[in-house]
C-alpha cells in the first residue's frame, strides 16, 4: 500500500510544464514586465524605496532631503503650469521634467518619458496659439525642444523589438497626428489675420515630419510582426485586442461627456502648410458633407478594424491581427485627442487617417488624388498586403473605387476611398 | 522595479513554475487551464510587486495567488467534480505530455483525491507532490502549522483507507 502511495507521488511529480510551455509563460512574463515598466514611466513620480516615513525618523539625510524637497516643491509646483515665455518655464523643463526622467529606468520607461515630454511641448504650443501668445521666440523654443525629445523617442523606438516597436511607434504617431491637426487648426486662425504663414507653420511642419518618420518606423516594425503565427504572437494579439477594446470603450465614454459642436463650427484650415494639410482640408470638406464622420464614426471605424483583426486571429494570422488591433487602438487614441481639443479649445479637428496608413514620404505629392488609397511603393506594406490579398473583400458600396489593393486588413484605406468618393461627389455637385 | 529585480523574479519563476503548475493541475485536472492560471499567478504577483508592495514570503505568496485564481476559476465554472470532468473529457492519457504509464495512475490518484475534503487534499498535495514543509503550507493556507500537520496526517490516512478498500 505504501508502495502504491509512493507510486502515486512519483506519477504526480511528473506533472510538469513542457519546455515550450515554460518558455511561453516566460515570454508572457517578460511582456508583463515591459508593460509595468511603461506604466511606471507613465506615472513618472514613483516614490523611491528609501523614501519611507519610518526612515525619516531614523536617518537625518532623508530629513534634509525632505526639507529641500518641501521648499523646492512649491516653486516646482508653480512652474508646472507655465508656458514658454513665463519666468518659471525653465524650472519646468530643466528641473521638474529632468527629475521625472530619473525615475524612468528601462529603455521603454525612458521612451514613455520622452514621449510624454515631446507631447507636452505640443500641448504648450497649442495653449500659446489658442491664447495668441505664439511668437518667434516661443515658437523657436518649442520647435527646438520638441525636436530634441522626438529624436530621442525615435532612438528609443529603434531599440525596441517587434510588437513593442509597433505599439510605441503607433502610439506616438497617433499623438503626433492629432496634435498636428490641432495645431493646423489653431495656427491657421492667426494666419488669417497675420500674413506669416511660413513661420506659423514651422511647428506644424516639424510635427508632421515627425509623424511621417514615426509612421515609417511603425510600418517597418509591422512588417516584422505581421508574419508571426506562433503561440506567443497569439497571446500578444489577444492582449492587444483587450487593450484596443478598452481604449475604444473609454473614448466612447469620453465622447458622451464631451458633446459634439454644431456642424457650422466645423471649418477647414484656411491656409495649409503642406500636402498633409491639403489632405486635412479635403477631410474637413468631407466632414461638412457628412456630419457622421466624427468621433462616433471614427470609433465605429476602430471597431470595424477590430473585427478585421478578429478574423485574422481566427485564421491564425496572429501577427496581422496584432497590427490591426494596434491600428484600432491608434484610431481610438486619435479620437480621444480630438475630443480633448474640443473640450480644451472648443474646436473640431479631424485627423487625417491617410498619413498613417498609405503614407509614403518618398512619393507623397499627388497621393491625395489617388482613389483607393493604395499603398504606393511601400515595400513593407506591399510585402504583407500580398499575403492578405487572398482574403480581400469589398464590403462597402463604393468598393469599386478601391483597387485590388484594398484588402480586408486595410480598413482605413477603405475609409479613405470612401472619403475620396464623397469629395468627388461634392465637387460634382458644385 | 529594476533589471535585477526582474531577473530575480524570473529566477523564482524558473524554480517555482512546475510546482505552481502541478498545484493548479491537481485542482483542475486540465493542462491548459492549469498552464493559463500558472501564467496568470506569476504575472499578477509581478504586477503586485511592481506596484511597490512588499511581500515577505514570495513563494507562499505565489501559491496563494494561484490558489485564489483556482478558486475564482472553479467558482465561475460552478462545479468541477471528477465525473463531470470525465464527461468533459478529462483523460490524462489524452494529455500528450503525460506518459501512458503515469496517466493511469494520475487518473486513479485523482479519483482518490476527490474523495478527500478540500482542506485535506490541499495539504496532502502540497506536502507530497510539491515537497513543501508543514510550516510552508501553513503560510500559504493561513492556518497554523499544527492544523496543517493534522490535515496531512488525516489526509494520508484517508487515502490509505481508500487504497485499502480498493484492494
Amino acid at each position: 500500500m505504501n508502495d502504491k502511495f509512493e507510486q502515486y507521488i512519483e506519477s504526480a511529480k511528473r506533472v510538469v510544464l513542457t519546455p515550450e510551455e515554460k518558455a511561453h509563460i516566460h515570454a508572457a512574463l517578460l511582456s508583463a514586465m515591459r508593460a509595468t515598466r511603461l506604466e511606471q514611466a507613465d506615472v513618472r513620480v514613483a516614490v523611491p524605496r528609501w523614501f519611507r516615513w519610518y526612515d525619516l525618523t531614523l536617518h537625518p539625510l532623508p530629513i534634509i532631503l525632505g526639507l529641500v524637497v518641501a521648499i523646492s516643491m512649491s516653486t516646482s509646483y508653480a512652474a508646472e503650469g507655465t508656458l514658454p515665455g513665463d519666468v518659471l518655464y525653465p524650472v519646468k523643463t530643466t528641473v521638474n521634467e529632468e527629475v521625472r526622467g530619473w525615475f524612468a529606468f528601462s529603455s521603454k520607461g525612458q521612451l514613455a518619458y520622452e514621449q510624454n515630454i515631446a507631447e507636452r511641448r505640443l500641448e504648450e504650443a497649442e495653449q500659446l496659439a489658442f491664447h495668441g501668445r505664439l511668437n518667434d521666440e516661443t515658437r523657436a523654443e518649442i520647435v527646438e525642444r520638441f525636436n530634441e525629445r522626438a529624436s530621442r523617442v525615435e532612438e528609443h523606438i529603434e531599440k525596441l523589438e517587434d510588437e513593442s516597436a509597433v505599439e510605441a511607434s503607433s502610439d506616438f504617431e497617433a499623438r503626433l497626428k492629432a496634435h498636428g491637426a490641432i495645431l493646423v487648426h489653431l495656427t491657421s486662425k492667426d494666419a488669417e489675420t497675420v500674413d506669416r504663414m511660413p513661420e506659423k507653420s514651422q511647428i506644424v511642419a516639424s510635427v508632421q515630419a515627425r509623424a511621417s518618420s514615426t509612421a515609417r518606423q511603425r510600418i517597418k516594425a509591422e512588417a516584422k510582426v505581421k508574419s508571426k503565427a506562433e503561440e506567443p504572437a497569439r497571446l500578444a494579439a489577444a492582449k492587444k485586442l483587450k487593450d484596443a477594446r478598452e481604449k475604444i470603450e473609454g473614448v466612447r465614454a469620453l465622447a458622451l461627456a464631451v458633446p459634439e459642436q454644431k456642424i457650422e463650427e466645423l471649418s477647414a484650415p484656411s491656409a495649409v502648410p503642406s500636402e498633409g494639410g491639403a489632405s486635412l482640408k479635403m477631410m474637413a470638406v468631407v466632414m461638412e458633407d457628412q456630419a457622421g464622420l466624427r468621433t462616433e464614426t471614427r470609433l465605429d471605424m476602430a471597431e470595424k478594424i477590430l473585427e478585421e483583426g478578429n478574423k485574422k486571429l481566427e485564421t491564425g494570422a496572429y501577427g496581422e491581427a496584432f497590427v490591426l488591433f494596434q491600428k484600432a487602438q491608434r484610431v481610438a487614441e486619435e479620437a480621444r485627442l480630438v475630443l480633448q481639443a474640443r473640450k480644451d479649445f472648443n474646436i473640431e479637428v479631424h485627423v487625417d487617417e491617410h498619413i498613417s496608413d498609405d503614407h509614403d514620404d518618398d512619393e507623397t505629392p499627388g497621393g491625395e488624388g489617388d482613389a483607393g488609397g493604395s499603398p504606393k511603393g511601400n515595400d513593407a506594406d506591399d510585402a504583407v498586403d500580398d499575403d492578405t490579398d487572398e482574403d480581400s473583400h469589398h464590403d462597402d458600396a463604393d468598393g469599386s473605387e478601391s483597387s485590388a489593393t484594398t484588402t480586408s486588413s486595410n480598413a482605413p484605406s477603405e475609409m479613405h476611398a470612401e472619403l475620396e468618393g464623397l469629395v468627388k461627389l461634392k465637387l460634382d455637385q458644385e | 522595479m529594476n533589471q535585477s529585480q526582474e531577473e530575480q523574479f524570473l529566477t523564482y519563476y524558473e524554480e517555482l513554475s512546475d510546482a505552481i503548475f502541478r498545484h493548479c493541475y491537481f485542482r483542475l485536472y486540465n493542462r491548459e487551464e492549469a498552464r493559463d492560471l500558472t501564467q496568470e499567478a506569476f504575472i499578477k504577483t509581478w504586477q503586485y510587486l511592481a506596484g511597490g508592495k512588499e511581500v515577505e514570503n514570495l513563494k507562499a505568496f505565489i501559491y496563494r495567488v494561484a490558489n485564489n485564481l483556482v478558486i475564482d476559476y472553479v467558482r465561475k465554472k460552478k462545479s468541477l467534480s471528477l465525473d463531470e470532468l470525465h464527461e468533459a473529457g478529462f483523460d490524462p492519457k489524452g494529455d500528450d505530455q503525460i506518459k501512458a504509464q503515469h496517466a493511469a495512475e494520475i487518473r486513479e490518484l485523482a479519483q482518490h483525491l476527490e474523495k478527500l475534503p478540500d482542506d485535506y487534499r490541499e495539504a496532502v498535495t502540497l506536502r507530497y507532490f510539491n515537497d513543501l514543509m508543514p510550516r510552508e503550507i501553513a503560510e500559504i493556507t493561513g492556518e497554523s502549522e499544527n492544523v496543517v500537520s493534522v490535515r496531512i496526517t488525516r489526509g494520508v490516512q484517508k487515502l490509505r483507507e481508500h487504497l485499502h478498500h480498493e484492494r
